[in-house]
Protein backbone atom coordinates (compact mmCIF):
# COMPACT_ATOMS: atom_id res chain seq x y z
CA UNK A 1 0.00 0.00 0.00
CA UNK A 2 1.35 3.39 -0.95
CA UNK A 3 1.68 6.14 1.63
CA UNK A 4 -0.47 9.22 1.14
CA UNK A 5 2.59 11.12 -0.05
CA UNK A 6 3.33 8.41 -2.62
CA UNK A 7 -0.30 8.45 -3.75
CA UNK A 8 -0.11 12.20 -4.37
CA UNK A 9 3.04 11.64 -6.37
CA UNK A 10 1.23 8.96 -8.38
CA UNK A 11 -1.66 11.32 -9.09
CA UNK A 12 0.84 13.96 -10.24
CA UNK A 13 2.57 11.39 -12.46
CA UNK A 14 -0.63 10.44 -14.20
CA UNK A 15 -2.05 13.96 -14.49
CA UNK A 16 1.24 15.15 -15.99
CA UNK A 17 1.36 12.23 -18.39
CA UNK A 18 -2.21 12.80 -19.49
CA UNK A 19 -1.60 16.49 -20.09
CA UNK A 20 1.61 15.85 -21.99
CA UNK A 21 -0.03 13.21 -24.15
CA UNK A 22 -2.90 15.55 -24.90
CA UNK A 23 -0.45 18.27 -25.92
CA UNK A 24 1.35 15.87 -28.25
CA UNK A 25 -1.93 14.66 -29.72
CA UNK A 26 -3.11 18.21 -30.17
CA UNK A 27 0.12 19.03 -32.03
CA UNK A 28 -0.58 16.12 -34.38
CA UNK A 29 -4.25 16.97 -34.72
CA UNK A 30 -5.21 13.73 -33.07
CA UNK A 31 -7.67 12.84 -30.38
CA UNK A 32 -5.77 11.96 -27.22
CA UNK A 33 -5.73 8.44 -25.98
CA UNK A 34 -5.73 7.27 -22.41
CA UNK A 35 -2.12 7.09 -21.34
CA UNK A 36 -0.27 4.83 -18.98
CA UNK A 37 0.92 6.24 -15.69
CA UNK A 38 4.37 7.15 -16.87
CA UNK A 39 6.11 10.51 -16.80
CA UNK A 40 6.37 12.18 -20.22
CA UNK A 41 8.29 15.12 -21.61
CA UNK A 42 6.99 17.91 -23.79
CA UNK A 43 9.00 18.04 -26.94
CA UNK A 44 11.38 20.82 -27.85
CA UNK A 45 9.44 21.36 -31.05
CA UNK A 46 6.21 21.96 -29.16
CA UNK A 47 7.90 24.42 -26.84
CA UNK A 48 9.43 26.35 -29.72
CA UNK A 49 6.05 26.44 -31.44
CA UNK A 50 4.49 27.77 -28.26
CA UNK A 51 7.12 30.51 -28.10
CA UNK A 52 6.32 31.54 -31.65
CA UNK A 53 2.59 31.58 -31.12
CA UNK A 54 2.59 33.65 -28.00
CA UNK A 55 5.62 35.81 -28.65
CA UNK A 56 3.37 38.64 -29.77
CA UNK A 57 1.55 38.50 -26.49
CA UNK A 58 4.70 39.64 -24.76
CA UNK A 59 4.20 43.12 -26.16
CA UNK A 60 0.75 43.14 -24.65
CA UNK A 61 2.03 41.88 -21.33
CA UNK A 62 4.90 44.32 -21.28
CA UNK A 63 2.57 47.06 -22.30
CA UNK A 64 0.72 46.56 -19.05
CA UNK A 65 3.80 46.63 -16.87
CA UNK A 66 3.90 50.38 -16.59
CA UNK A 67 0.95 51.54 -14.54
CA UNK A 68 -0.96 54.51 -15.85
CA UNK A 69 -0.42 57.77 -14.09
CA UNK A 70 -2.81 58.49 -11.25
CA UNK A 71 -4.20 61.95 -11.77
CA UNK A 72 -6.96 61.91 -9.20
CA UNK A 73 -7.30 60.57 -5.67
CA UNK A 74 -7.64 56.78 -5.82
CA UNK A 75 -11.06 55.36 -5.10
CA UNK A 76 -9.86 52.94 -2.46
CA UNK A 77 -12.39 51.94 0.18
CA UNK A 78 -11.36 52.85 3.71
CA UNK A 79 -11.96 51.08 6.96
CA UNK A 80 -14.27 52.95 9.24
CA UNK A 81 -12.62 52.01 12.49
CA UNK A 82 -9.69 50.25 14.03
CA UNK A 83 -6.27 51.39 15.09
CA UNK A 84 -3.59 52.07 12.56
CA UNK A 85 -0.07 52.28 13.81
CA UNK A 86 2.76 53.86 11.87
CA UNK A 87 5.23 51.41 10.47
CA UNK A 88 8.49 52.87 9.37
CA UNK A 89 11.80 51.70 8.13
CA UNK A 90 13.18 51.26 11.62
CA UNK A 91 10.82 48.35 12.08
CA UNK A 92 11.97 46.78 8.85
CA UNK A 93 15.70 47.12 8.72
CA UNK A 94 16.87 44.88 11.51
CA UNK A 95 18.16 41.56 10.28
CA UNK A 96 15.63 39.00 11.48
CA UNK A 97 18.24 36.29 11.56
CA UNK A 98 20.26 38.27 14.06
CA UNK A 99 17.39 39.83 15.93
CA UNK A 100 16.05 38.34 19.13
CA UNK A 101 13.52 41.03 19.86
CA UNK A 102 10.37 41.66 17.93
CA UNK A 103 9.21 45.21 17.31
CA UNK A 104 5.48 44.73 17.10
CA UNK A 105 3.49 46.78 19.54
CA UNK A 106 1.69 45.08 22.37
CA UNK A 107 -2.03 45.54 22.66
CA UNK A 108 -4.59 45.59 25.40
CA UNK A 109 -7.51 44.67 23.21
CA UNK A 110 -7.22 40.96 22.78
CA UNK A 111 -7.00 38.06 25.12
CA UNK A 112 -3.83 36.98 26.80
CA UNK A 113 -0.37 38.40 26.57
CA UNK A 114 2.09 36.78 24.27
CA UNK A 115 4.96 38.70 25.77
CA UNK A 116 6.20 40.29 22.58
CA UNK A 117 8.35 43.29 23.36
CA UNK A 118 7.88 46.60 21.65
CA UNK A 119 10.72 48.75 20.44
CA UNK A 120 10.97 52.52 20.34
CA UNK A 121 10.30 54.31 17.11
CA UNK A 122 13.65 55.42 15.84
CA UNK A 123 12.30 57.43 12.94
CA UNK A 124 13.76 57.20 9.46
CA UNK A 125 12.39 57.24 5.98
CA UNK A 126 8.75 56.26 6.10
CA UNK A 127 7.46 53.47 3.91
CA UNK A 128 3.87 53.98 4.97
CA UNK A 129 2.51 54.85 1.52
CA UNK A 130 3.95 51.61 0.24
CA UNK A 131 2.68 49.16 2.75
CA UNK A 132 -0.60 47.33 2.54
CA UNK A 133 -0.98 47.98 6.24
CA UNK A 134 -1.42 51.62 5.41
CA UNK A 135 -3.20 51.14 2.15
CA UNK A 136 -5.88 48.98 3.72
CA UNK A 137 -6.04 50.83 7.01
CA UNK A 138 -5.02 47.63 8.70
CA UNK A 139 -2.47 47.86 11.43
CA UNK A 140 0.17 45.58 12.88
CA UNK A 141 -1.82 45.84 16.07
CA UNK A 142 -4.82 44.30 14.33
CA UNK A 143 -2.68 41.40 13.32
CA UNK A 144 -1.13 41.13 16.73
CA UNK A 145 -4.57 41.05 18.34
CA UNK A 146 -5.65 38.26 16.08
CA UNK A 147 -2.56 36.24 16.84
CA UNK A 148 -3.13 36.68 20.56
CA UNK A 149 -6.75 35.73 20.19
CA UNK A 150 -5.74 32.67 18.24
CA UNK A 151 -3.42 31.57 21.03
CA UNK A 152 -5.93 32.39 23.73
CA UNK A 153 -8.49 30.14 22.06
CA UNK A 154 -5.95 27.47 21.33
CA UNK A 155 -4.74 27.34 24.91
CA UNK A 156 -8.24 27.45 26.36
CA UNK A 157 -9.06 24.43 24.24
CA UNK A 158 -5.90 22.64 25.30
CA UNK A 159 -6.44 23.31 28.99
CA UNK A 160 -10.07 22.18 28.74
CA UNK A 161 -8.80 18.96 27.19
CA UNK A 162 -6.34 18.46 30.02
CA UNK A 163 -3.32 19.28 27.88
CA UNK A 164 -0.57 21.79 28.53
CA UNK A 165 -0.87 25.19 26.86
CA UNK A 166 1.66 26.08 24.20
CA UNK A 167 4.01 29.00 24.56
CA UNK A 168 2.70 31.73 22.31
CA UNK A 169 5.68 34.04 22.70
CA UNK A 170 7.96 31.78 20.70
CA UNK A 171 5.62 31.33 17.79
CA UNK A 172 4.49 34.93 17.67
CA UNK A 173 8.06 36.11 17.58
CA UNK A 174 8.81 33.67 14.79
CA UNK A 175 5.90 34.93 12.77
CA UNK A 176 6.85 38.52 13.30
CA UNK A 177 10.45 37.80 12.35
CA UNK A 178 9.26 36.20 9.14
CA UNK A 179 6.98 39.15 8.49
CA UNK A 180 9.83 41.53 9.06
CA UNK A 181 12.02 39.50 6.77
CA UNK A 182 9.39 39.76 4.08
CA UNK A 183 9.06 43.46 4.65
CA UNK A 184 12.80 43.96 4.72
CA UNK A 185 12.95 42.26 1.35
CA UNK A 186 10.00 44.44 0.38
CA UNK A 187 7.99 41.42 -0.57
CA UNK A 188 4.76 42.94 0.56
CA UNK A 189 1.60 41.57 -0.84
CA UNK A 190 -1.80 43.26 -0.87
CA UNK A 191 -3.73 40.03 -0.78
CA UNK A 192 -1.95 38.81 2.33
CA UNK A 193 -2.72 42.08 4.03
CA UNK A 194 -6.40 41.34 3.89
CA UNK A 195 -6.19 37.68 4.87
CA UNK A 196 -5.37 38.15 8.52
CA UNK A 197 -6.15 34.73 9.92
CA UNK A 198 -4.11 33.08 7.21
CA UNK A 199 -1.12 34.99 8.53
CA UNK A 200 -1.98 33.99 12.06
CA UNK A 201 -2.00 30.32 11.22
CA UNK A 202 0.91 29.33 13.32
CA UNK A 203 3.03 26.76 14.74
CA UNK A 204 1.52 23.58 16.08
CA UNK A 205 1.51 21.65 12.83
CA UNK A 206 4.00 19.18 14.25
CA UNK A 207 2.34 19.04 17.65
CA UNK A 208 0.17 16.44 19.29
CA UNK A 209 -3.18 15.41 17.87
CA UNK A 210 -4.88 17.45 20.58
CA UNK A 211 -2.81 20.50 19.72
CA UNK A 212 -3.69 20.17 16.05
CA UNK A 213 -7.37 19.76 16.82
CA UNK A 214 -7.40 22.81 19.07
CA UNK A 215 -5.35 24.78 16.57
CA UNK A 216 -7.82 23.94 13.83
CA UNK A 217 -10.71 25.03 16.01
CA UNK A 218 -9.04 28.30 17.02
CA UNK A 219 -7.95 29.01 13.48
CA UNK A 220 -11.31 28.19 11.97
CA UNK A 221 -13.16 30.39 14.43
CA UNK A 222 -11.09 33.35 13.31
CA UNK A 223 -11.01 32.44 9.68
CA UNK A 224 -14.74 32.07 9.23
CA UNK A 225 -15.58 35.67 8.47
CA UNK A 226 -12.77 36.73 6.20
CA UNK A 227 -12.51 33.28 4.72
CA UNK A 228 -15.90 33.71 3.14
CA UNK A 229 -14.68 36.43 0.86
CA UNK A 230 -11.77 34.34 -0.35
CA UNK A 231 -13.84 31.20 -0.61
CA UNK A 232 -16.24 33.06 -2.88
CA UNK A 233 -13.54 33.95 -5.34
CA UNK A 234 -9.97 33.81 -4.14
CA UNK A 235 -8.49 34.25 -7.57
CA UNK A 236 -8.29 38.03 -7.80
CA UNK A 237 -6.64 38.43 -4.44
CA UNK A 238 -4.12 35.68 -5.04
CA UNK A 239 -3.34 36.81 -8.54
CA UNK A 240 -2.85 40.38 -7.44
CA UNK A 241 0.28 39.58 -5.51
CA UNK A 242 1.83 37.65 -8.34
CA UNK A 243 0.81 40.23 -10.90
CA UNK A 244 2.33 43.03 -8.87
CA UNK A 245 5.47 41.00 -8.29
CA UNK A 246 5.84 40.40 -12.01
CA UNK A 247 5.35 44.07 -12.82
CA UNK A 248 7.86 45.08 -10.19
CA UNK A 249 10.37 42.47 -11.34
CA UNK A 250 10.26 43.86 -14.86
CA UNK A 251 10.99 47.34 -13.61
CA UNK A 252 13.86 46.17 -11.44
CA UNK A 253 15.83 44.37 -14.08
CA UNK A 254 18.32 47.22 -14.71
CA UNK A 255 19.09 47.52 -11.01
CA UNK A 256 19.72 43.81 -10.64
CA UNK A 257 22.80 44.15 -12.85
CA UNK A 258 24.12 46.92 -10.59
CA UNK A 259 23.38 44.76 -7.58
CA UNK A 260 25.30 41.84 -9.13
CA UNK A 261 28.31 44.06 -9.77
CA UNK A 262 28.21 45.32 -6.20
CA UNK A 263 28.02 41.78 -4.85
CA UNK A 264 30.92 40.73 -7.04
CA UNK A 265 33.00 43.57 -5.61
CA UNK A 266 32.00 42.40 -2.13
CA UNK A 267 33.40 38.96 -2.83
CA UNK A 268 30.30 37.14 -4.05
CA UNK A 269 30.82 36.87 -7.81
CA UNK A 270 28.00 34.39 -8.44
CA UNK A 271 25.44 35.90 -6.09
CA UNK A 272 21.79 35.72 -7.01
CA UNK A 273 19.05 37.57 -5.24
CA UNK A 274 17.04 34.45 -4.63
CA UNK A 275 19.86 33.09 -2.50
CA UNK A 276 18.78 35.14 0.49
CA UNK A 277 16.66 32.32 1.89
CA UNK A 278 19.73 30.27 2.76
CA UNK A 279 22.31 32.99 3.02
CA UNK A 280 25.11 33.31 5.55
CA UNK A 281 25.34 36.52 7.64
CA UNK A 282 28.21 37.91 5.52
CA UNK A 283 26.18 37.40 2.35
CA UNK A 284 23.14 39.01 3.97
CA UNK A 285 25.15 42.06 5.02
CA UNK A 286 26.56 42.48 1.52
CA UNK A 287 23.10 41.98 0.08
CA UNK A 288 21.65 44.73 2.25
CA UNK A 289 24.47 47.09 1.35
CA UNK A 290 24.20 46.38 -2.38
CA UNK A 291 20.41 46.66 -2.47
CA UNK A 292 20.70 50.09 -0.91
CA UNK A 293 23.65 51.45 -2.90
CA UNK A 294 22.53 50.14 -6.28
CA UNK A 295 19.24 51.99 -6.09
CA UNK A 296 17.42 48.67 -6.07
CA UNK A 297 15.51 49.32 -2.85
CA UNK A 298 14.52 52.83 -3.80
CA UNK A 299 13.21 51.71 -7.18
CA UNK A 300 11.40 48.76 -5.64
CA UNK A 301 9.64 51.02 -3.18
CA UNK A 302 8.51 53.22 -6.04
CA UNK A 303 7.32 50.29 -8.12
CA UNK A 304 5.56 48.54 -5.26
CA UNK A 305 3.81 51.71 -4.22
CA UNK A 306 2.62 52.59 -7.71
CA UNK A 307 1.63 49.05 -8.66
CA UNK A 308 -0.08 48.29 -5.36
CA UNK A 309 -2.04 51.50 -5.55
CA UNK A 310 -2.95 50.76 -9.14
CA UNK A 311 -4.10 47.26 -8.17
CA UNK A 312 -6.21 48.75 -5.40
CA UNK A 313 -7.84 51.17 -7.81
CA UNK A 314 -8.57 48.41 -10.28
CA UNK A 315 -10.01 46.19 -7.56
CA UNK A 316 -11.94 48.66 -5.43
CA UNK A 317 -15.04 46.49 -5.24
CA UNK A 318 -13.10 43.45 -4.15
CA UNK A 319 -11.31 45.45 -1.49
CA UNK A 320 -14.58 46.76 -0.17
CA UNK A 321 -15.86 43.23 0.31
CA UNK A 322 -12.65 42.09 1.93
CA UNK A 323 -12.50 45.07 4.26
CA UNK A 324 -16.00 44.49 5.52
CA UNK A 325 -15.17 40.86 6.20
CA UNK A 326 -11.90 41.85 7.82
CA UNK A 327 -13.65 44.25 10.12
CA UNK A 328 -15.84 41.43 11.33
CA UNK A 329 -12.79 39.36 12.18
CA UNK A 330 -11.04 42.18 13.99
CA UNK A 331 -14.20 43.06 15.84
CA UNK A 332 -14.61 39.44 16.83
CA UNK A 333 -11.05 39.37 18.17
CA UNK A 334 -11.30 42.65 20.05
CA UNK A 335 -14.59 41.96 21.80
CA UNK A 336 -13.69 38.65 23.35
CA UNK A 337 -14.31 38.53 27.11
CA UNK B 1 19.88 28.12 -18.01
CA UNK B 2 23.66 28.35 -18.35
CA UNK B 3 25.79 30.18 -20.87
CA UNK B 4 26.40 26.90 -22.68
CA UNK B 5 22.72 25.99 -22.89
CA UNK B 6 20.52 27.32 -25.68
CA UNK B 7 17.08 28.59 -24.93
CA UNK B 8 15.51 25.60 -26.63
CA UNK B 9 17.56 23.26 -24.50
CA UNK B 10 16.57 25.19 -21.41
CA UNK B 11 12.89 24.96 -22.33
CA UNK B 12 13.19 21.25 -23.03
CA UNK B 13 14.74 20.72 -19.63
CA UNK B 14 12.47 23.05 -17.68
CA UNK B 15 9.08 22.38 -19.23
CA UNK B 16 8.35 18.98 -17.71
CA UNK B 17 8.93 20.32 -14.20
CA UNK B 18 6.92 23.43 -15.02
CA UNK B 19 4.07 21.38 -16.49
CA UNK B 20 3.87 19.18 -13.45
CA UNK B 21 3.88 22.08 -11.00
CA UNK B 22 1.31 24.12 -12.89
CA UNK B 23 -1.28 21.35 -13.18
CA UNK B 24 -1.86 21.49 -9.44
CA UNK B 25 -2.40 25.26 -9.50
CA UNK B 26 -4.17 26.10 -12.75
CA UNK B 27 -5.62 22.72 -13.69
CA UNK B 28 -5.45 20.88 -16.95
CA UNK B 29 -7.82 23.28 -18.73
CA UNK B 30 -5.49 26.24 -18.40
CA UNK B 31 -2.23 24.34 -18.38
CA UNK B 32 -1.21 25.00 -21.97
CA UNK B 33 -1.97 28.70 -21.68
CA UNK B 34 0.00 28.97 -18.46
CA UNK B 35 3.01 27.13 -19.88
CA UNK B 36 2.88 29.22 -23.04
CA UNK B 37 2.80 32.46 -21.08
CA UNK B 38 5.67 31.33 -18.88
CA UNK B 39 7.81 30.23 -21.82
CA UNK B 40 7.05 33.43 -23.70
CA UNK B 41 8.08 35.46 -20.67
CA UNK B 42 11.26 33.43 -20.34
CA UNK B 43 12.03 33.94 -24.03
CA UNK B 44 11.85 37.69 -23.57
CA UNK B 45 13.88 37.59 -20.36
CA UNK B 46 16.60 35.12 -21.20
CA UNK B 47 19.35 37.15 -19.55
CA UNK B 48 17.43 37.36 -16.30
CA UNK B 49 16.42 33.71 -16.44
CA UNK B 50 20.03 32.66 -16.85
CA UNK B 51 20.90 34.48 -13.63
CA UNK B 52 18.19 32.88 -11.53
CA UNK B 53 18.73 30.06 -9.09
CA UNK B 54 15.25 28.75 -9.63
CA UNK B 55 14.05 29.83 -13.07
CA UNK B 56 11.28 27.24 -13.11
CA UNK B 57 9.94 28.70 -9.91
CA UNK B 58 9.73 32.12 -11.44
CA UNK B 59 8.19 30.76 -14.63
CA UNK B 60 5.64 29.00 -12.45
CA UNK B 61 4.70 32.32 -10.90
CA UNK B 62 4.38 33.94 -14.29
CA UNK B 63 2.23 31.08 -15.57
CA UNK B 64 -0.07 31.17 -12.57
CA UNK B 65 -0.44 34.94 -12.74
CA UNK B 66 -1.18 35.12 -16.44
CA UNK B 67 -4.06 32.72 -16.75
CA UNK B 68 -7.52 32.99 -15.31
CA UNK B 69 -8.22 29.89 -13.32
CA UNK B 70 -11.62 28.32 -13.22
CA UNK B 71 -13.63 27.93 -10.10
CA UNK B 72 -13.73 24.20 -10.70
CA UNK B 73 -10.18 23.12 -11.20
CA UNK B 74 -9.57 19.81 -12.95
CA UNK B 75 -6.46 17.69 -12.80
CA UNK B 76 -7.62 15.39 -15.60
CA UNK B 77 -9.61 15.84 -18.77
CA UNK B 78 -10.48 12.16 -18.79
CA UNK B 79 -10.72 11.23 -15.16
CA UNK B 80 -9.36 7.74 -14.65
CA UNK B 81 -11.96 5.43 -13.12
CA UNK B 82 -9.31 4.20 -10.75
CA UNK B 83 -5.66 4.89 -10.28
CA UNK B 84 -3.84 1.81 -9.05
CA UNK B 85 -2.87 1.98 -5.38
CA UNK B 86 -4.49 5.38 -4.97
CA UNK B 87 -7.48 6.05 -2.70
CA UNK B 88 -10.52 6.70 -4.93
CA UNK B 89 -11.38 9.90 -3.10
CA UNK B 90 -7.90 11.41 -3.12
CA UNK B 91 -8.25 13.56 -6.24
CA UNK B 92 -11.54 15.02 -5.05
CA UNK B 93 -10.17 15.62 -1.58
CA UNK B 94 -7.15 17.41 -2.98
CA UNK B 95 -9.32 19.66 -5.11
CA UNK B 96 -11.42 20.57 -2.10
CA UNK B 97 -8.44 21.82 -0.11
CA UNK B 98 -7.99 25.57 0.28
CA UNK B 99 -5.88 27.01 -2.51
CA UNK B 100 -2.79 27.61 -0.41
CA UNK B 101 -2.84 24.13 1.11
CA UNK B 102 -3.48 22.41 -2.21
CA UNK B 103 -0.65 24.28 -3.89
CA UNK B 104 1.76 23.57 -1.06
CA UNK B 105 0.85 19.87 -0.89
CA UNK B 106 1.00 19.46 -4.65
CA UNK B 107 4.39 21.11 -5.01
CA UNK B 108 5.83 19.36 -1.95
CA UNK B 109 4.61 15.81 -2.49
CA UNK B 110 3.52 15.78 -6.12
CA UNK B 111 6.54 17.65 -7.44
CA UNK B 112 9.13 17.18 -4.67
CA UNK B 113 9.90 20.87 -4.40
CA UNK B 114 11.64 21.95 -1.21
CA UNK B 115 9.82 24.15 1.25
CA UNK B 116 12.25 26.94 0.39
CA UNK B 117 11.37 26.64 -3.30
CA UNK B 118 7.65 26.61 -2.53
CA UNK B 119 8.04 29.56 -0.20
CA UNK B 120 9.70 31.52 -2.97
CA UNK B 121 6.88 31.02 -5.48
CA UNK B 122 4.11 31.46 -2.92
CA UNK B 123 5.67 34.52 -1.28
CA UNK B 124 5.54 32.87 2.10
CA UNK B 125 8.00 31.99 4.82
CA UNK B 126 9.21 28.37 4.63
CA UNK B 127 7.71 27.75 8.06
CA UNK B 128 4.32 28.85 6.74
CA UNK B 129 4.69 26.48 3.81
CA UNK B 130 5.41 23.68 6.25
CA UNK B 131 2.22 24.56 8.09
CA UNK B 132 0.20 24.58 4.88
CA UNK B 133 1.59 21.19 3.88
CA UNK B 134 0.96 19.73 7.30
CA UNK B 135 -2.58 21.06 7.48
CA UNK B 136 -3.31 19.95 3.95
CA UNK B 137 -2.09 16.43 4.63
CA UNK B 138 -4.07 16.34 7.85
CA UNK B 139 -7.22 17.40 5.98
CA UNK B 140 -6.62 14.78 3.30
CA UNK B 141 -6.20 12.04 5.87
CA UNK B 142 -9.36 13.18 7.57
CA UNK B 143 -11.29 13.30 4.30
CA UNK B 144 -10.10 9.84 3.32
CA UNK B 145 -10.99 8.40 6.69
CA UNK B 146 -7.41 7.49 7.50
CA UNK B 147 -7.89 9.26 10.82
CA UNK B 148 -11.02 10.32 12.59
CA UNK B 149 -12.16 13.91 12.66
CA UNK B 150 -10.52 14.65 16.00
CA UNK B 151 -7.27 12.82 15.47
Amino acid sequence: MLTLEEQIERVADIATAEAAARSRAHDRGMRPRRVPGAHSLVSVAAAVLVVGLVGGLVWIVLGRTEPPAVTSPPAIPQRQSGPTLPLNESTLDADPDRSTEATMPTSTHAEGDVGVASAPDEGGHSLEPLLPYELFQYSPEDEHNLIKTYYARLNRCLVDAGDDPVDPAIDSAALIRSERLALRQLQTDPSSAVSIPERAMLGVADGTAEQRRCSDAAYDSLRTASGRAFDEDPIEAVEAAVEISARVANGLEPHQADWSNCMRDAGFPDARMSSWTNAAPAWTAADEHCRATSGYNERKVELLASNTKQWAIENAELIEVLLSEMDLVVQQAETLP
Amino acid sequence: MTDEMTFDEFVAAATPRLHRALIGSVGVDRLDDAVAEAVAWAFEHQAEISAMNNPVGYMYRVGVSKVRRRRRLRLFRDVPVTIPDVEPGLVGAMLSLPESQRTAVWLAHGCHWTHAEIAEVMDLAPSTVATHVSRGMHSLRKALGVINAHA
